[in-house]
């Protein structure tokens, strides 16, 4: 009986760290993460071409 | 790909960097620029000209709560 019981919460407890897991995993799998965002500021005519446009490019 | 400030006079001004946006929208790049940055300098219609999307960039917030990637020039 006791070894039911424990059984029992051992299943339980790995069903809760699974599930706390699985929700942190799905947090840092945003969409937003799939994007880059590339705000060009700069009136530097250079940084456009050397360094904007590279990493839009990519 | 976000034009904010004095980039968008840039854009408006140099044909070389336009030729490049035009490219990079055929591409399927996504180039908006800031209204009232653009307005600011009399630069608006040119942008929207060479397909630039111009408008007040608010979202620019969501993208900072979203968590997305943003790289700054």
């Amino acid at each position: 009986m006791k070894c039911k019981i424990l059984i029992a919460e051992s299943m339980i407890i790995l069903a809760v760290c699974f599930m706390f897991v699985n929700s942190v995993k799905a947090q840092s799998e945003k969409p937003g993460n799939e994007k880059l965002v590339i705000i060009w500021s700069s009136a530097d005519r250079d940084v456009a071409l050397q360094m904007v446009f590279m990493y839009t490019s990519n | 790909m976000v034009v904010w400030g004095p980039s968008a006079k840039v854009l408006a001004e140099d044909e070389a960097l336009q030729v490049h946006i035009k490219n990079m929208i055929d591409a399927g790049v996504v180039v908006k620029a800031c209204k009232l940055c653009s307005d600011s300098y009399g630069v608006s219609v040119k942008l929207e000209k060479l397909g630039v999307i111009v408008k007040y960039m608010k979202e620019l917030t969501d993208y900072i709560k979203e968590g997305r990637n943003i790289l700054t020039f």
